[in-house]
């Protein structure tokens, strides 16, 4: 408790600033995580037992909660299902060093936005971080249009300018889910959960290559590249105009 | 001692022996009594008879006859006696008419003091009384005092024969409890070894095909199973160890160095990166292990349901067709009947992309690697052939087992353990993996979704409910 208020009353800017709630017992752990998240301009308070984090967030009504699975006093997936049994929404993320598959439904089932397994890169918890607060409202457009990019959703035809661009189904997809979330960084993991439905890692690099055909797709010789990679954490649609 | 009398064969052995005893002497019994009956009735029939002569011979003829049979008698055997109407003694070795015997030809039998209370002793004496034609008492009579000496014949004959055998198969069972109690002491000196540790002893076995010998050799198969499993394990473990401290103690040298040397923030950032990318293969060791730990252990039957394996090898090819792409080769798809497996699809996805995964990166480039679905006679199979270096037949089990990596495959990058991972989702649905090479070289795998019997495990049971009683159907009226 004393550890949010200071923290929530010191808001900087209003209009940027989300307030993030992590519940983690592990303190270096939990000091890394709350340092890279203000270091990207997020407000933080951290709690260090599953009683505190409770109360926290239903005190504080953060607007993201990362909470760890397995914590002393009340667990990770129980304190989610009792913030969404008092109808608080905000989104999760849940840490876990727990297993893969069935750990993974069962964090989703109790009331998680997403799951993230440990040990993770930073990248990889920001990037979520931020899909999970800019998720896409679900407006009902036919049409994205991004830069110089255009994406018809009814007849499933991609332009760029006046060229039209042949895409195979999945590739549209991928397109798609760019378009969805431009100039925010997606990881290779958001990639495979969400366009192949896919939650093992391949061994090869095949997000890469998927991405690298993509491209030659959308890219003329002599257009800026639109998807580019973004080093060690995954890939962003940077709109060209 | 008392072990032995607490022996199982021991046990046996006087179970045996008591029933035997009791048969015995349920014969003898039978047999006595048989005898006993048959002697009675022949006597009853020989008196009677006798009386019935003596009484139709003339008078002084009876008289001699009686006194004649009663002098002959010197061991009260035989009885005769003539009463005179009044009751007085006229001839023969009886002192009176028996009180109580009914004079009327029949046999009955009396104890020896109801003829003669001068007779201390309680022999069963067979008696005819009848009443002469001259209104005299004619009394015959006969000891069975020889079935009694019967009797006492049949006991010997019981003691003699019985007493010894039962002796004879106690000590028996004794010596087979002892030598089954040896036995087993020798099991457990051996279980006992096994327990602290030492996995390579074995029960002793004769091949005599005895129960005894049959236990061991099961007992001896599931040790050798177990020691198999234990060597296995201890391989893995030693096997984890490795490809786990590679990683981490490259990442430990380069930070090391890192900070004693880097002078700039490029050089530090660079070993840093370095560093992280070695952290990442030590953790994807431990993710993919667990997850195989995760495929071998969980109850998956909830998530069965029919998988149709042509559309589950497009979706793998789909993503795995750039990268084969990339390598110049040409996967090549063929669906030649419709196949539809039981299983769990996420995991068949895996174990199909695995198996490709693996195609594509043994085979060299601008080569090519076919992928075939089919219905074959036992049962919808994958098969994904390659062109690359094939796998010696003396080497095909081993690549199944966890981090196992042949000589020649060490340069190619991999965990070891995506076999492994394709062996547990098939362990866990039932089926089958193979592996054989190609009649030009190269890997043919094929994946059989069939189980043996034609049922999985996983599969949720029966709960077997009991029907409620009113849930049967009720009786039709009028």
């Amino acid at each position: 408790m004393n550890v949010l208020e200071p923290s929530l009353d010191s808001r900087g800017d209003p209009n940027d600033s989300c307030r993030i709630l992590l519940i983690e017992d592990d303190l270096e752990m939990a000091d890394t995580i709350r340092r890279d998240l203000s270091d990207n301009g997020y407000d933080v308070a951290h709690a260090a037992s599953g009683v505190d984090g409770l109360i926290m967030a239903e005190s504080g009504g953060p607007d993201l909660l990362i909470v760890d699975r397995m914590l002393p006093g009340i667990d990770g997936l129980t304190i989610v299902q009792r913030l969404r049994d008092r109808n608080m929404h905000m989104p999760v993320l849940i840490l876990s060093a727990l297993g893969e598959v069935n750990e993974r439904v069962r964090g989703l089932k109790a009331g998680g936005d997403d799951y993230l397994t440990k040990p993770f890169a930073l990248s990889e918890l920001m990037a979520r971080v931020e899909a999970l607060l800019r998720r896409p409202s679900e407006n009902r457009a036919t049409e994205l249009r991004i830069g110089s990019l255009t994406l018809d959703l009814i007849e499933r035809s991609a332009k760029r300018n006046d060229r039209s661009i042949d895409l195979l189904s999945r590739e549209f997809k991928l397109l798609a889910y760019f378009m969805a979330r431009p100039n925010q960084v997606v990881t290779r993991g958001m990639l495979l959960e969400h366009i192949w439905d896919c939650h093992f890692l391949p061994q090869s690099n095949l997000i890469d290559v998927h991405i690298g055909k993509l491209r030659r797709k959308l890219d003329s010789p002599g257009e800026p590249q639109l998807i580019q990679s973004v080093r060690g954490q995954g890939f962003i649609l940077l709109p060209d105009a | 001692m008392l072990s032995i009398l607490a022996s199982s064969a021991f046990r046996r052995v006087a179970v045996v022996a008591v029933a035997f005893c009791v048969a015995a002497f349920l014969l003898f019994a039978f047999i006595y009594w048989q005898t006993a009956v048959f002697e009675t009735r022949r006597i009853n029939g020989l008196v009677e008879r006798q009386s019935a002569t003596i009484a139709k011979a003339p008078g002084e003829q009876l008289l001699w006859t009686v006194n004649t049979r009663s002098a002959h008698d010197l061991h009260w055997v035989s009885f005769a006696a003539v009463f005179g109407a009044s009751g007085d003694l006229v001839a023969g070795n009886l002192r009176q008419v028996p009180p109580g015997l009914p004079l009327d030809g029949k046999a009955y039998r009396l104890d020896l003091t109801q003829l003669d209370p001068s007779r201390p002793d309680n022999e069963p004496v067979i008696v005819v009384g009848r009443i002469l034609p001259d209104r005299r008492v004619l009394v015959l009579g006969r000891s069975i005092e020889q079935l009694a000496e019967l009797r006492a014949v049949v006991i010997r004959a019981l003691a003699l024969g019985v007493i010894p055998a039962l002796i004879l198969a106690l000590g028996f069972g004794m010596l087979l409890g002892h030598r089954t109690n040896l036995r087993i002491k020798a099991m457990q000196v051996v279980l006992d070894r096994v327990r602290r540790g030492h996995l390579a002893e074995r029960l002793p076995a004769r091949a005599s095909g005895s129960d005894f010998d049959q236990l061991a050799i099961d007992v001896n198969h599931m040790l050798g199973e177990m020691e198999r499993l234990v060597n296995e394990l201890h391989d893995v473990g030693n096997n984890i160890a490795h490809d786990l401290r590679t990683p981490l103690s490259r990442v430990r040298a380069l930070l090391e160095r890192a900070g004693r040397v880097c002078t700039t923030r490029e050089d530090l950032g660079q070993a840093v990166e370095r560093a992280v990318v070695g952290l990442d293969q030590a953790s994807g060791i431990i993710t993919a292990l667990l997850r195989i730990a995760e495929v071998e252990h969980s109850q998956l039957g909830a998530s069965f349901g029919p998988v149709d394996l042509s559309e589950v090898a497009h979706e793998v090819l789909e993503l795995y067709g750039p990268i084969a792409e990339a390598k110049g080769i040409e996967v090549r798809l063929n669906l030649t009947s419709a196949a539809t497996a039981k299983g769990d699809r996420g995991l068949l996805f895996e174990a199909i992309a695995n198996l490709l995964d693996n195609a594509i990166k043994f085979t060299p480039d601008n080569a090519s690697v076919e992928m075939a679905v089919f219905d074959a006679p036992a049962g919808p199979a994958v098969r994904i052939s390659d062109t690359g270096p094939g796998i010696a037949p003396k080497d095909r089990d081993q690549v199944f087992a966890r981090f196992h990596r042949l000589d020649q495959s060490r340069s190619i990058p991999g965990s070891g353990l995506g076999l492994s991972m394709v062996q547990a989702i098939v362990r866990r649905h039932g089926f089958s993996v193979s592996l054989a090479n190609g009649a030009t070289g190269g890997c043919i795998a094929t994946l059989l979704c069939a189980t043996e019997s034609g049922t999985i495990d996983a599969e949720p049971k029966s709960l077997g409910l009991p029907a409620l009683p009113d849930q049967t159907p009720a009786l039709q009226s009028g």
